[in-house]
């Protein structure tokens, strides 16, 4: 029997709606927050063969890793445990993405246990991995967001179970400053336009209930730039650029003293806009 | 099933199974990815299902962006291909009859063939008092002759008169790299023009060179190429026949430069192209008239001879004229004039004719030389040859390989000879020779190409016009090579020995009596030879008037034209 055109019609429309309404109805997330120590470390054992031991802190996932030999003998991190880093970083994250809902802020502490006593540690905002999993932003800009801390800790010698670790809950402006205090070092210290024209000898930043003041040490060793080049307005920029880029508002203002000025500049969220 | 009864089932039916275990692999291994695929995408993690999921909607969004056009891509590129024209669209120039804007009376000079072309022309503007006798109406008019003599610019005059619109296209632009090409642009211009006709109550196919469709069908030779340019002409021969039976108002107008037998004999056949207008290179009067016309559209000095220019252009076409004109104006500009004068006129047709001044300086001997050689050229062509005027003697290099040359032409177009026009030739070749063996007592190797002509024109008297002194009549060129086939054991000639050396001797007679006549001229006419010959290097060059001038002071008058 021959169809006709309407009635093939008929047939294929349902089908083709119940296939796109496939799409619409909510997808049960594979993994839940309750469980979520046992999932990451399952599929860190199961898929690449690596045990971290992980916490959940409110709304921070803690992952801990004992490495004996992290750092090599000429302080680099070692390649071999450098991938086990980002295998653990990869479990960790795939079960945190599949979850509803997902907890904020993810830290790795990859620890030297062996020989220096090492802590290296990574913090990650989970909506800035969805970001980039999504190609929302791009891997600079990921890398930027990434919090990385290298720190010397002589607890972390032979303690395997990660017990030398302060596990807190990060909030994200804790998060933000040190953020604002990353990028501001990389901006000075690695961006081409200003590499090698200026020392870095401390930068602090930290909340005055609703003023982040950042304390730094910045000065021009070389070079010549422009006149109305000024350290604290870059500074108040990176910050600028960071609130932004999290639509965070919780703050009034930001305070930024420097080495090279007497007197501290404050700066107002309008005057942050102004510099945008 | 037995092992032999299996053996004949392969044999007979491999391709069959051949084919099936084929698709059953293809069928089994997309099985396979697919069940394979959704297993994976069961036990994908939530974020990527979603990932997944979220995307289809626009996937399929961009899929159907891309179907579309896509599709209409093919469709537009299948409609311009199959319905209208395709190909066969791309080198059509179209000229509308509003572009077409050539006014019947500036169609210059060619009186007569305005005439038969106006004939033409009532006979399509008055369709009905023809169908009204029963008569036919014109389909076809082939106009033909050589270049640049005004076909085309008559063929545009005819479309402005009839007011109708005016299709033109070239024919080497119609037959194509494909084959087949040429006969589907033929049948798409035939198709337009109907459409065209349609709405605008009638219109003209010019085809430009339509030797290229309408040559002689032949068989082809295995490449195809000929079978392309046989269906190009049948199908302009199906064309033309269509007009006939249909009421359409359709004329096709055809140019082309080639002889009308070179033409495929079915398109001259009464019917298609019913008229045939020969349109040859101007006469002097035209020529006079085409000067007049070209000339009103620049600055000229009034006083320049248009009936001198008209005689000094012999065998050129108006398109000549038009372009001696345009080149005489520049020059004039170059030189910094106010008008274009008779020396620009000359100069630009020197141009034309023998190249660009050449930058090379003679000596004083050289030139002498030269002045010599040229003055016994022009003395001889002025005083003995029966039809040619000289128009001009220089000493001036030019760049097609001349030290100098007199130009001396008839002063009408002539299309037969006689035997005291080419003795004059050979008269005139010969009067360099003779100059210099005067002056100097020796001669130079400039004779070269004056011997080459004169032993041309006297080979051609004696060999194939019967003009020889010896009473030899027949044209024994055609003996000389054997007809029909020329292996096997056919001779290679069919001249004896003995007539090839009496026709031999001929030639040499015809050269040494020619030669003597020159000499005893040029012997004679010493104080005038010199006379030029200082004046050419006094001067250069010297123009008809200058020369005429010598000729006179000298009380020597130019023979009566034979």
């Amino acid at each position: 029997m021959r169809k006709s055109p309407a009635c093939l019609f008929l047939t294929l429309t349902p089908c083709l709606l119940a296939f796109f309404l496939c799409g619409c109805q909510p997808i049960k997330p594979t993994y839940t927050k309750e469980d979520i120590t046992a999932s990451v470390i399952s599929l860190c054992k199961k898929e690449y063969q690596v045990e971290p031991k992980v916490w959940l802190r409110g709304e921070t996932v803690w992952i801990y890793l004992s490495l004996p030999n992290l750092i090599t003998k000429e302080l680099q991190v070692e390649k071999t445990t450098a991938e086990k880093i980002n295998k653990v970083i990869m479990g960790a994250s795939r079960v945190i993405l599949s979850m509803n809902p997902r907890p904020q802020f993810i830290a790795i502490v990859a620890s030297d246990t062996q020989e220096y006593g090492i802590d290296y540690t990574i913090i990650n905002w989970i909506p800035d991995i969805v970001k980039y999993q999504l190609q929302f932003i791009s891997r600079d800009e990921f890398f930027h967001r990434t919090l990385i801390k290298t720190k010397q800790n002589f607890y972390a010698l032979y303690d395997d179970e990660g017990e030398h670790i302060e596990k807190t809950d990060i909030a994200l402006k804790d998060f933000l400053a040190e953020q604002i205090m990353q990028r501001t070092q990389l901006m000075f210290l690695l961006e081409p336009e200003y590499k090698g024209d200026f020392k870095v000898k401390k930068i602090q930043a930290g909340w005055k209930e609703t003023t982040l003041s950042i304390n730094a040490d910045i000065t021009q060793v070389k070079g010549s730039l422009p006149k109305q080049f000024n350290i604290r307005r870059e500074i108040a920029k990176i910050a600028a650029y960071t609130f932004k880029a999290y639509d965070f508002k919780d703050f009034l203002a930001v305070e930024i003293t420097n080495t090279d000025g007497e007197k501290e500049s404050v700066f107002t969220r309008i005057d942050l806009k102004r510099l945008l | 099933m037995d092992f032999k009864k299996s053996r004949v089932y392969i044999k007979l039916h491999w391709m069959g199974i051949l084919l099936t275990l084929f698709l059953l692999t293809i069928g089994i291994f997309t099985a396979i990815v697919i069940i394979a695929g959704i297993n994976a995408m069961i036990h994908m993690e939530s974020f990527y299902k979603q990932l997944q999921f979220s995307s289809i909607p626009l996937q399929f969004f961009f899929s159907i962006v891309t179907a579309i056009i896509f599709a209409s891509i093919y469709t537009i590129f299948n409609y311009w291909f199959f319905f209208s024209g395709g190909m066969t669209k791309l080198g059509q120039k179209k000229v509308k009859s509003q572009e077409v804007n050539i006014k019947w009376n500036e169609v210059i000079g060619m009186d007569e063939i305005k005439r038969e072309a106006w004939e033409v022309v009532q006979l399509l503007k008055d369709r009905t008092s023809l169908q009204r006798v029963g008569g036919q109406v014109i389909k076809g008019l082939l106009l033909f002759g050589p270049p640049g003599c005004g076909k085309t610019y008559l063929a545009k005059a005819i479309a402005t008169e009839v007011k109708v619109p005016f299709l033109s296209v070239v024919g080497s632009e119609i037959e194509g790299i494909i084959v087949g090409l040429g006969a589907a642009k033929i049948r798409s211009l035939f198709k337009e023009a109907r459409a065209t006709a349609e709405l605008q109550g009638g219109c003209i196919i010019f085809i430009d060179e339509i030797d290229s469709v309408a040559r002689p069908r032949r068989e082809d030779m295995g490449f195809g190429g000929q079978m392309s340019a046989n269906a190009a002409v049948n199908q302009l021969l199906t064309e033309l026949d269509g007009l006939r039976k249909r009421e359409n108002n359709i004329v096709v107008i055809g140019a082309t430069n080639v002889e009308e037998r070179e033409l495929d004999a079915a398109l001259m056949r009464a019917g298609r192209f019913d008229r045939k207008i020969y349109i040859g290179l101007p006469g002097l009067k035209d020529r006079e008239h085409i000067f007049k016309f070209y000339l009103q559209k620049i600055k000229y000095d009034p006083g320049i001879d248009l009936a001198v220019l008209a005689r000094k252009s012999v065998y050129k076409s108006p398109a000549d004229i038009s372009n001696i004109v345009r080149e005489a104006s520049i020059i004039a500009v170059r030189n910094k004039k106010e008008k274009v004068g008779m020396p620009e006129i000359s100069e630009a047709m020197d141009r034309i004719d023998l190249g660009l001044k050449k930058p090379i300086e003679l000596s004083e001997k050289e030139k002498e030389q030269t002045a010599y050689h040229e003055a016994g050229h022009a003395i001889v062509a002025y005083l003995l040859h029966p039809t040619d005027d000289v128009f001009k003697a220089s000493i001036i290099p030019r760049t097609v390989g001349f030290l100098g040359y007199v130009y001396h032409r008839s002063r009408e177009e002539l299309h037969i000879h006689n035997r005291e026009y080419y003795l004059a030739n050979i008269k005139v070749s010969l009067g360099s020779y003779v100059a210099e063996k005067l002056k100097f007592n020796t001669t130079t190797s400039g004779v070269d190409e004056d011997f080459h002509q004169a032993m041309w024109w006297s080979y051609n008297m004696a060999w194939r016009w019967g003009m020889g002194p010896s009473g030899l009549k027949g044209n024994f060129k055609a003996l000389e090579k054997s007809f029909g086939s020329s292996g096997g054991w056919a001779p290679s000639t069919y001249l004896s020995e003995k007539t090839k050396e009496k026709l031999d001797d001929d030639v040499q007679k015809i050269l040494q009596s020619c030669l003597e006549e020159t000499e005893n001229l040029l012997a004679k006419e010493s104080a005038l030879l010199d006379k030029f010959a200082q004046e050419l290097i006094k001067k250069q060059e010297l123009d008809y008037d200058e020369i005429e001038a010598i000729f006179k002071e000298c009380g020597k008058a130019r023979p009566a034209s034979s």
